[in-house]
C-alpha cells in the first residue's frame, strides 16, 4: 500500500469519526427541549436490561429517554422497536456502550457484577433492582423515580398498584381460600413456590399456593404431589401475548388423566396472559384481576358476563 | 474368579431378579407424599392413593428399571466392542444426537406426539437414529468398521453437537432454554405416564438386548483382540456391526425417553465385572438387572427430593455411583494385590 493511499484512508476515517461525533451531539441536543433545564433531564439516555423495567420506564413517561432495551423487551410496542442490547445473562457490551447511555438499569443475576464493573470503568452508572417480591417492585418503581426525577409519578404508580391489590383482595375476602397451583413449565413440572411475587399474587387473589411451603422459588413437583395436594384451581400462562384455543385444549388434555384433582373435576384450569402475571411491572394491575377472576369467578359477576 | 457354570449363572441371575422385584415393591412405597396402601389397593381406581401408586409411581419405577437396564447393558457391549474401559452408551454420539433432536424440537415448537410418545421423545429418537447412521457410515470402509474411527467420530460428533446445542440454548428465550437444560439433565418426571408407551419401550429394549445376549459368547472372544477372535471362528466384522447397531438403537430408545442420564452406563458394567467376573454371558444380564435396580433406587431419591422439589436423577446417580464405584475398585485392588 503506498503512502498516499494510507493518507487517504486516514483522512477518510477521521472524517467518518467526525461525522459520527457530530451526529451524537445533534442527537443529544434534540433530546432536550430548549426551555427545559439541562440537569432535570439527566439521565437522558437510559438502557433497560429487563422487560419489567422497560415497562416501568415507559409507564413513568420516560419512553423517549430509553435508547436501548434487552432482547426480551417487547412491551409497549414502541419499546420493541428500540435497539437491542442482548439478554440479561449475555449482555452485548459493545451495543450498550455504542448507545452512550448515562444510566443502565438491570435486575440482579449471575453476571450483573461483571456488567456493573465494566460499565463503571467507562463512567456509566448501573443499578441492579431486585424483582422477586411485590415489595421489590415498589422499591424498583421508587428507585427508578428517584434516579430520573419522577418521584411523584413513581409514588402514584405504587399507590395505584396498592389500591388495586386491596380492591381485589376485598372482593375475594368473603369467599373460601382456594388451593391454587401456578404452573411455570411442564415435563418436568415446575410451579411457582415460596418467595416469588406470583405466590403473593395468589394470596391477594384469594388463593393458597399448594407449593407455598417450598424451599425453592420454583420447585420441580412430582406429579403425585399434585394429586395428593389436590389443587382446586390450576393456573398456567400463555406462550405469547394471548391465549390460544389450542393451548387451552392441550392444558385440559394434560390434566384430564388425573380426575381425582378438584380443579380437573370442576374444570377450573385457567390460562393467564403471561406478561400480565409474570412480569413485575405496572401491568400486574390487569394480571391480579385476571388471576382473582380465575380463582373466584363468583366474586366478579360482571366480568364473567363480559367474557361470555 | 470362579468358572461360569449353569448353576452359578442361574443363582446370580435369579437373586438379582429377586432383588429387582424387591426394589420395585419397596420404592413404590416411598415418595414425597404419604401413601395410604390400604386405600390404594382397594378396588376403587379413582381414589387418589390408587392413582398415585398405579398411575404415577409404578409406571415411573418400571420406566427407571427399564432405562437403567438398557443403559448398563449398552455400556457392557460398548466397552467390549471398543475394548475401552471409558466407553459408555453415550461415547459414540447417540445421546448428543438425541439431545440435538430434542433441542431442535424445542426451538421449532414441535408439539405433535406420535403413538402416545410425546413430541420431545419423538424428536430425540429421530436425532439419535440420524446420528447412529451418520457415525456408522463415516467409520466404515469397504465393509469393515474400524473401532478407533468409530470412537473418534463419536467423540467429535459429541463436541460438534454440544456446540450446536449451546448455540440453540443461547439464542432461544429463557423458557425454552430452561426446557433444553432440563432435558439435558435427564429425568423420569413426566406429567403423564402411559402404560402403552412403557410396554412399547420395554418390548423395543428387550428385543435389542436379547440380540446382544445371544452374542455374548462372541463378545468374550472379542476381548482377546479382533485378530485372535477371528482365528477362533468369530465373524468379527459382522459381530461388531450387529453389536454396534443393536446397542445404539437400545441407547437411542432409552435416551429419547428419559434424556441422557449419566453414570449408569459407565459404572454399573464395571461394578458388575468386579463382582461377577468378565464373562459376558453372565455380565450382560447381570448389568441389565443391576442397572435397573440402581436407577430405580436413584430415581426414588430424586423423587423424594429436597425441600419440596425433585432433584435431577443424574445428580443422584453420580453422587451415589461415584463413591460406590471407588469402594468396589479399592476392594478389587486389595484382593488382586
Amino acid at each position: 500500500m503506498n503512502p498516499s493511499k494510507n493518507f487517504l484512508l486516514l483522512l477518510l476515517s477521521l472524517t467518518l469519526l467526525g461525522s459520527v461525533s457530530c451526529a451524537k451531539e445533534d442527537r443529544q441536543a434534540s433530546v432536550s427541549p430548549p426551555d427545559a433545564q439541562a440537569e432535570e433531564l439527566y439521565p437522558a439516555r437510559i438502557v433497560s436490561m429487563a422487560p419489567s423495567i422497560t415497562e416501568i420506564l415507559f409507564a413513568l413517561g420516560l419512553g423517549d429517554r430509553v435508547v436501548g432495551v434487552s432482547d426480551f423487551c417487547d412491551y409497549p410496542p414502541e419499546a420493541a422497536k428500540l435497539p437491542k442490547v442482548g439478554g440479561l445473562v449475555n449482555p452485548n457490551m459493545e451495543a450498550i456502550i455504542a448507545l452512550d447511555p448515562d444510566l443502565v438499569l438491570a435486575v440482579p443475576n449471575a453476571t450483573h457484577e461483571n456488567l456493573f464493573r465494566s460499565l463503571r470503568q467507562l463512567g456509566i452508572k448501573m443499578l441492579s433492582l431486585p424483582n422477586d417480591t411485590i415489595n421489590d417492585l415498589y422499591g424498583t418503581i421508587r428507585a427508578v423515580g428517584k434516579e430520573t426525577a419522577t418521584e411523584q409519578a413513581a409514588e402514584q404508580m405504587v399507590e395505584r398498584l396498592q389500591a388495586k391489590f386491596s380492591e381485589v383482595s376485598e372482593k375475594v375476602a368473603a369467599g373460601p381460600r382456594r388451593r391454587v397451583m401456578f404452573v411455570v413449565g411442564v415435563d418436568p413440572l415446575f410451579v411457582a413456590g415460596k418467595g416469588t411475587f406470583i405466590n403473593e399474587l395468589i394470596g391477594i387473589a384469594g388463593g393458597e399456593n399448594i407449593a407455598g411451603d417450598s424451599l425453592m422459588k420454583y420447585p420441580q413437583l412430582g406429579i403425585e404431589e399434585v394429586v395428593s395436594r389436590a389443587p382446586e384451581v390450576i393456573l398456567y400462562t400463555s406462550l405469547n401475548f394471548e391465549l390460544t384455543g389450542e393451548q387451552e385444549k392441550q392444558a385440559k388434555k394434560i390434566w384430564s388423566a388425573y380426575s381425582s384433582i378438584p380443579a380437573v373435576q370442576q374444570d377450573r384450569i385457567h390460562g393467564l396472559v403471561a406478561d400480565h402475571v409474570t412480569l413485575p411491572g405496572p401491568r400486574l394491575q390487569i394480571g391480579i384481576e385476571e388471576m382473582a377472576r380465575a380463582i373466584h369467578p363468583e366474586a366478579f359477576p360482571q366480568a364473567e358476563r363480559r367474557r361470555q | 474368579m470362579k468358572r461360569l457354570t449353569a448353576g452359578r449363572w442361574l443363582l446370580i441371575i435369579s437373586s438379582m431378579t429377586a432383588l429387582l422385584l424387591v426394589a420395585v415393591a419397596l420404592c413404590a412405597l416411598i415418595g414425597p407424599t404419604p401413601l395410604n396402601l390400604k386405600e390404594a389397593l382397594a378396588s376403587d381406581p379413582s381414589n387418589p392413593n390408587a392413582k398415585i401408586l398405579f398411575g404415577i409411581r409404578l409406571p415411573r419405577i418400571l420406566l427407571a428399571g427399564l432405562i437403567g437396564g438398557a443403559l448398563a447393558g449398552a455400556g457392557v457391549v460398548f466397552q467390549a466392542i471398543l475394548r475401552n474401559p471409558l466407553a459408555d452408551p453415550y461415547v459414540l454420539g447417540v445421546s448428543s444426537g438425541a439431545a440435538l433432536g430434542a433441542a431442535v424440537g424445542i426451538l421449532m415448537n414441535v408439539q405433535h406426539s406420535l403413538f402416545g410418545f410425546n413430541a420431545m421423545t419423538v424428536c430425540a429418537f429421530i436425532g439419535a437414529l440420524a446420528t447412529i447412521f451418520f457415525v456408522y457410515s463415516i467409520a466404515q470402509s469397504y465393509g469393515r468398521v474400524l473401532t478407533h474411527s468409530l470412537l473418534l467420530t463419536g467423540v467429535i460428533i459429541n463436541y460438534v453437537f454440544a456446540a450446536l446445542i449451546m448455540l440453540i440454548t443461547a439464542i432461544v428465550d429463557f423458557t425454552k432454554a430452561r426446557d433444553i437444560i432440563f432435558w439435558l439433565m435427564g429425568n423420569l418426571n413426566k406429567i403423564e405416564y402411559n402404560y402403552f408407551t412403557i410396554l412399547t419401550a420395554a418390548a423395543y429394549i428387550c428385543i435389542g438386548s436379547a440380540v446382544l445376549l445371544l452374542r455374548s459368547r462372541d463378545l468374550n472372544l472379542l476381548s482377546l483382540g479382533e485378530a485372535a477372535a477371528g482365528q477362533l471362528g468369530v465373524e468379527v466384522e459382522k459381530l461388531k456391526k450387529i453389536a454396534f447397531l443393536a446397542t445404539s438403537l437400545v441407547t437411542a430408545g432409552a435416551v429419547a425417553e428419559a434424556g441422557p442420564i449419566g453414570f449408569v452406563g459407565l459404572i454399573i458394567p464395571h461394578a458388575m465385572r468386579m463382582l461377577f467376573g468378565p464373562d459376558h454371558r453372565l455380565l450382560f444380564p447381570a448389568a441389565f438387572l443391576g442397572g435397573g435396580i440402581f436407577l430405580i433406587l436413584s430415581d426414588t431419591i430424586a423423587r423424594v427430593g429436597i425441600g419440596g422439589s425433585e432433584i435431577p436423577v443424574g445428580v443422584v446417580t453420580a453422587l451415589i455411583g461415584g463413591p460406590l464405584f471407588i469402594f468396589l475398585l479399592r476392594r478389587q485392588i486389595r484382593k488382586t494385590g
